[in-house]
């Protein structure tokens, strides 16, 4: 009797038991981790983990893939397991791209534990460090540089800050290629505006909004219309570049006629002309009063 | 003997005959290849795709059927059913039918939970996420329904005049529906009574027309002594009036828009209450609440505890002249009027610049009503995670949502088209959002930051509407509460982002790993949304954070500029450049 319930339940658990090769376990665990299944998630990482054909890679990326379930579960997120495991992948299977990852991860959990926060911004600066050092030109450790500028710019420092603009003027220097450009002008841009240097900072920003990709899938729309939008206003109310600011609002009511800006930017083409009219007016009676 | 053998063995047969039973429907239920869990979506007759929706207005369940009808007509082997759930329920049979794997394979979706649910918006991000298709590859391809047309070979978000941004998620960044209506809000009004009340045979073109025509038409009496009402009002149609107040604040909105994009969230305008940029007795801000005190003394006693049927019948029954109605109602509330009265339909009465009491802030004309930021598209369907046939699902989407199929259905409904070509017929061409204008100012949202404050907002709001309180005493304990209370509601909202980038956090790591696993463009498209979502989630969303901490250190700063002042830096630049050209003259 309990022998044939035994048999039933173990029928009635379904195709769960059938063995999958190791891609496949990590394949399945990925797929349960992108609909917070987290529970088989794990299953299928321990069994990639310890699958007896899982090559080394298999192996670092089934660990990673552990690693996420512990840190991002919820709830019941186990944050020093998660860490703990980020940390094994980093040692063992150090040129690995889930070494990188696990080592990002390890910066983020320590970023994210003080965000809002004035926290021990060294650690997390140094924890950053450790990715860009050991994968400079890899995904994660271009993004590694980003949080870790970013998280300069908490402090408010304009000295602390000038030394992160110089350090992301470099980054776009040396890293011609990389994806994250268009972010690093973003982030270049938000350091200059903590500096106070309000022409270098529209320069930066010209320059992310000119290298934004459009994938012809991600609707881009949106952020484009907003960003040229903000470029031209900082042109005009920011720094008075009035040829820039013309530029970018007659290229926002050509490009998006129906955006709720279009009425903002021919009001601000017409603020422009009165603005360069008054002072014209008072320069040219100031000159006639010599 | 036999007793006790019956005593004891039946009751244990009958326990294991039920237990191997359920057994046996688990066990079959789990097997590859048995019977899908979406009984009958596969029978001898071919496919069948289950719809649900929450719209029982019988023109809405006429159209889907009618379509369905002619889709099977063009598609032999497919049969479409449609089941209508009343909204009250929807939102608990969506979510029980999603968690138990059983939903149909197109569902009508909204971008927010349906209400009865009490369901957090990020959290239903996550439904979204987990039990939707996402549409993202197919809004990037052209819909072939539009073969022959203008729209032949275009991206499908680019036929439909919302850019398909309603469907789209900016929380995981995934298109997860196809929207397939469009819709607005007009006045309409009782021609007749109008005429006799108000002594006016056009419409009122501006505020100033409009509120003359409601003091005519609230000093006259019917029959009976009873006042006429000029709005026929209720809880669920004053929001739709507030807009022509909101475009007065615009100037208010200037001193409070602190990243210039426009749109004033309650944070925005708490730093600039706090740092005393703006106070509540701004003019223009004051100037929205008396035209808002103006619309309630306007309505029906009472209206703000009424419910919308309460307000048509008054409108039907020809005891109020003009009435608030949405696209999704024009037809009907036309033909409850049918043979009674004439009906004219007029837009929302907004002030001009000549107006008397409101011109100084109505400089800048009408507000815009729909925009690619602020879409009114909407009756969108989503194709469930677990639905056995999603590209038949996509075809009948894509089939509704084509240039001539978008017009068949709205036709039969009764709604404006969403597809770009797609005509309506002449009552509701009047309905056609304004594309052009300026934008909106301080919405009434803006007003409140959290529970604290949106409490408070909302009894004193209501007091106020209604005559019981002034509206000093009511800025007056608003503001007081608003500075006090308010500074609670801020810094929950700043450390509830704590919260946030966990989850996001989350959401990185699953767009990730589908970015790692993509091919091709595919994999260009998810590591491009996975930046972005990185950028403004993550990265930029700290320093921004402290930007504000930091304001609200400092409070007011003497001689601070306005949000949308020039700066001196700026203003000498301009300088310069003009004294060197006047020189090189």
């Amino acid at each position: 009797m309990v022998g044939a319930v035994l048999v039933v339940v173990a029928g009635a658990c379904g195709p769960g038991v059938t063995s999958l090769s190791a891609t496949q376990e990590i394949a399945e665990g990925w797929a349960r981790f992108r609909v917070d299944d987290f529970d088989k998630a794990a299953g299928h990482f321990e069994r990639a983990a310890l699958h007896p054909e899982g090559t080394e890679v298999q192996r670092a990326e089934a660990l990673y893939g552990q690693a996420s379930v512990f840190n991002h579960r919820r709830p019941g997120a186990d944050l020093e397991r998660a860490g703990e495991v980020y940390e094994e992948v980093a040692e063992r299977y150090p040129e690995t791209e889930s070494a990188a990852w696990s080592l990002l991860a390890l910066a983020r959990l320590e970023h994210l534990a003080q965000w809002g926060l004035e926290g021990d911004i060294p650690a997390v600066q140094a924890a950053y460090q450790r990715v860009i050092d050991r994968f400079p030109h890899h995904p994660a450790g271009e993004e590694a540089f980003l949080y870790q500028q970013s998280n300069i710019l908490v402090t408010l420092d304009a000295e602390v800050i000038e030394r992160a603009a110089l350090a992301t003027k470099e980054f776009i220097r040396t890293h011609t290629e990389s994806p994250y450009r268009c972010l690093a002008h973003h982030v270049l841009s938000a350091c200059y505006a903590e500096m106070g240097e309000q022409t270098a900072r529209l320069e930066a920003k010209e320059k992310a909004l000119n290298t934004t990709v459009d994938d012809g899938v991600t609707p881009v729309e949106i952020e484009m219309l907003i960003n040229t939008w903000l470029v031209a206003f900082d042109a005009q109310k920011e720094v008075g570049d009035f040829d820039m600011a013309r530029k970018y609002y007659r290229q926002l009511i050509e490009q998006w006629p129906g955006s709720a800006l279009v009425f903002a930017s021919k009001r601000a083409l017409e603020d422009m002309d009165a603005v360069e009219e008054r002072i014209r007016n008072e320069l040219t009676a100031q000159g006639a009063g010599l | 003997m036999m007793r006790a053998f019956l005593g004891r063995y039946v009751p244990l047969g009958i326990l294991l005959g039920a237990f191997l039973w359920s057994a046996g429907v688990v066990f079959g239920r789990a097997w590859p290849g048995s019977a899908p869990h979406l009984d009958g979506a596969a029978t001898d007759d071919g496919i069948v795709l289950r719809l649900a929706h929450w719209q029982l207005e019988t023109g809405a369940r006429d159209a889907l059927d009618q379509m369905a009808r002619q889709y099977e007509a063009l598609h032999p082997g497919i049969r479409i059913e449609e089941n209508a759930i009343p909204d009250s329920a929807y939102g608990m049979w969506l979510t029980t039918q999603l968690t138990s794997g059983t939903a149909p394979d197109l569902v009508q979706l909204d971008g927010a939970a349906p209400a009865s649910t009490l369901i957090p918006w990020h959290v239903w991000q996550g439904f979204l996420q987990r039990y939707f298709v996402h549409m993202t590859p197919f809004a990037a391809q052209p819909n072939p329904y539009n073969a022959g047309t203008d729209l032949e070979g275009v991206p499908l978000r680019h036929t439909l005049k919302d850019g398909m941004r309603r469907a789209y998620s900016g929380h995981f960044l995934e298109y997860f529906a196809i929207p397939l209506s469009r819709f607005s809000f007009r006045v309409y009004y009782n021609k007749d009574l109008y005429e006799e009340l108000a002594g006016r045979d056009t419409p009122p073109t501006n505020w100033q027309e409009f509120a003359a025509a409601c003091e005519a038409i609230s000093s006259r009496l019917d029959e009976n002594g009873d006042r006429y009402v000029p709005i026929a009002n209720s809880k669920i149609h004053m929001p739709v009036w507030e807009p022509t107040a909101d475009v007065l604040t615009h100037e208010a909105m200037y001193l409070a828009d602190f990243n210039h994009d426009l749109f004033l969230h309650p944070q925005e305008l708490w730093q600039a209450i706090h740092t005393e940029r703006l106070t509540f007795r701004h003019p223009s801000i004051l100037a929205r609440f008396r035209m808002m005190r103006q619309i309630a003394r306007f309505s029906q006693e009472g209206f703000t505890g009424l419910m919308r049927d309460d307000a048509v019948f008054l409108y039907v029954q020809q005891r109020a002249v003009f009435l608030a109605v949405g696209t999704n109602e024009a037809r009907s509330i036309a033909a409850m009027t049918e043979g009674q009265f004439e009906f004219g339909v007029m837009e929302m009465p907004y002030a001009d610049a000549n107006d008397p009491d409101y011109g100084e802030f109505a400089q800048y004309g009408k507000p815009i009503e729909e925009s690619l930021a602020a879409t009114l598209s909407g009756f969108m369907f989503g194709i469930a995670q677990t639905s056995q046939h999603p590209a038949e699902a996509l075809d009948f989407l894509l089939y509704m949502a084509g240039q001539e199929g978008n017009e068949e259905l709205n036709r039969i409904v009764g709604w404006l088209p969403l597809t770009k070509g797609a005509a309506s017929d002449d009552l509701l061409r009047q309905f056609e959002p304004r594309v052009t204008g300026v934008a909106g100012g301080l919405g009434t949202w803006v007003y409140a930051m959290g529970a604290e404050t949106k409490i408070k907002y909302d009894q004193l709001y209501a007091l106020f509407l209604i005559g019981q309180i002034s509206l000093d005493e009511f800025l007056g304990e608003y503001d007081k509460m608003y500075r006090d209370k308010g500074l609670y509601d801020f810094r929950e909202l700043l450390d509830a982002g704590r919260n946030e980038r966990g989850n996001a956090e989350k959401l990185l790591a699953q767009m990730r790993s589908k970015a790692q696993t993509a091919q091709g463009g595919a994999a260009a498209s998810h590591w491009s949304r996975y930046r972005r979502l990185m950028w403004q989630s993550q990265v930029l969303s700290e320093a921004v954070n402290a930007q504000i901490r930091r304001n609200l250190e400092l409070g007011p700063v003497p001689d601070q500029k306005a949000p949308w002042d020039y700066t001196d830096f700026a203003l000498e630049n301009v300088r310069k450049r003009i004294a060197a050209e006047l020189d090189a003259e």
